[in-house]
């Protein structure tokens, strides 16, 4: 190995430290794609469970995702490869070892940048999500607000008093008619029992779904507010738990430049070994007396 | 141009407020009009038997029509409010059924025209 490619492994190595320390600002940097959730306002009225369904599916078709898919398989080739490099460096010795364990650092150096992508890539869909889950609770808190003014909630509840008192007297009406012989019955008449019958069946049917127990907003409405915050609450976490394994990523950058700092001053040692002039040191007066005395 | 214009404006406002209201106007002049049999003096107590049991069937389909009417509750006029906080005087076939009282019985309690009420009152001179 020459004095010149020596200097360069350590300018290399040199630049990884640098790299290293400025890792959590000069990643953020990189472009990760992009994910704007494509979903209609109808979609809103979901329960929170079938909507975070939806909304995955729509991540799937983003670039976002497209590239955290790519570098999930990149993180995945360079954990082989440090794997497989770290096995092989006891089996050799001298320049070849140095350049193995060179290698190893360069890997982890990229592989450092690569998880460093994903979870900015993860983080951005996280805070994507929690964005627009944060939109669906403030309509349906607006909406819940709408419900509960005044005028219109004293109307509903006298309407509902109305069409249970009216509902109660239904079969009262139909003894009435049958006993009375009343044939002059009108179409509306008739079509109201037919539709009320069908109306029963369905609503025994929808009662009877087991869809309709799991469903939150079809039983209760009031209560898509509450899991929706569950949700954010959730990606709050998860955020939380991206934040403790960036940490966990700058202590793995700290080691590998620790790493790349042994490993550059094992070669510079090395390197100032092979140039280091055998015998007397000719700069030293006193060596040179000799040549004065004889 | 400007009398087009508001001509438009008219028309747009009172196709709305039909929307709005229908059901509950036609109730009300299907009510009125078996009141108004209730109260004739022309026709005798067999002919009144028939024409209130006609117009009781096309009233109590009338009050069908608004109980389950669900554009009222999407903006209700103030028209809607007060018919439905006043149940047992708008849905007049409804009510007497739950009583058990003729609809004319029923209609002359709820105006206050009850005998003892009828009883209790005085002939004065002013």
């Amino acid at each position: 190995m020459n004095y010149q490619n020596f200097v360069s492994k350590i300018f290399l190595i040199t630049n990884i430290v640098i790299l290293n320390t400025l890792a959590s600002t000069v990643f953020a940097n990189v472009s990760d794609g992009d994910w704007r959730p494509q979903i209609v306002e109808k979609m809103f009225v979901l329960p929170p469970k079938q909507l975070e369904r939806v909304l995955n599916n729509d991540f799937k078709s983003s670039s976002l995702f497209l590239n955290l898919k790519n570098t999930d398989n990149k993180i995945q080739d360079r954990h082989k490869k440090i794997n497989d490099l770290n096995k092989a460096i006891p089996n050799f010795n001298g320049d070849e070892q140095i350049e193995l364990k060179h290698q190893v650092i360069l890997e982890k150096r990229d592989y450092i940048k690569d998880m460093n992508t994903r979870l900015n890539i993860k983080k951005k869909h996280l805070l994507t999500k929690k964005r627009f889950f944060q939109q669906v609770r403030r309509k349906a808190i607006f909406k819940n607000d709408i419900k509960s003014n005044n005028k219109i909630s004293s109307f509903q509840k006298n309407k509902s008093m109305a069409i249970k008192r009216a509902e109660k007297m239904d079969k009262k009406i139909t003894n009435l008619i049958v006993s009375n012989n009343l044939n002059q019955k009108s179409k509306y008449f008739n079509e109201y029992y037919k539709t009320k019958k069908a109306m029963n069946l369905l609503e025994k049917k929808i009662a009877s779904h087991p869809m309709f127990k799991t469903s939150d907003l079809l039983t209760n409405p009031e209560n898509k507010i509450a899991s929706l915050n569950l949700f954010v609450q959730e990606i709050e976490s998860e955020l939380s738990v991206l934040e403790l394994k960036e940490q966990m990523l700058s202590q793995m950058a700290k080691l590998v430049s620790l790493d790349a700092m042994d490993l550059a001053e094992v070669v510079s040692k090395k390197s100032f070994d092979v140039h280091e002039v055998p015998g007397e040191d000719l700069n030293d007066p006193t060596n040179a007396i000799e040549l004065f005395i004889n | 141009m400007g009398k087009n214009i508001m001509f438009t404006l008219m028309l747009i406002a009172s196709m709305m407020s039909n929307v709005e209201a229908a059901t509950i106007k036609n109730l009300e002049r299907t009510r009125a009009n078996t009141v108004a049999v209730i109260l004739d003096m022309n026709i005798n107590p067999n002919q009144r038997i028939q024409k209130v049991e006609k117009a009781r069937l096309k009233l109590l389909d009338m009050e069908r029509i608004t109980i389950n009417d669900s554009k009222l509750s999407k903006n209700p006029s103030q028209y809607a409010v007060n018919a439905f906080e006043n149940f047992d005087l708008t849905f007049l076939v409804h009510a007497s059924l739950e009583k058990d009282k003729s609809l004319a019985v029923h209609w002359f309690e709820e105006v206050g025209f009850t005998t003892s009420n009828l009883k209790r009152t005085k002939a004065i001179r002013k």
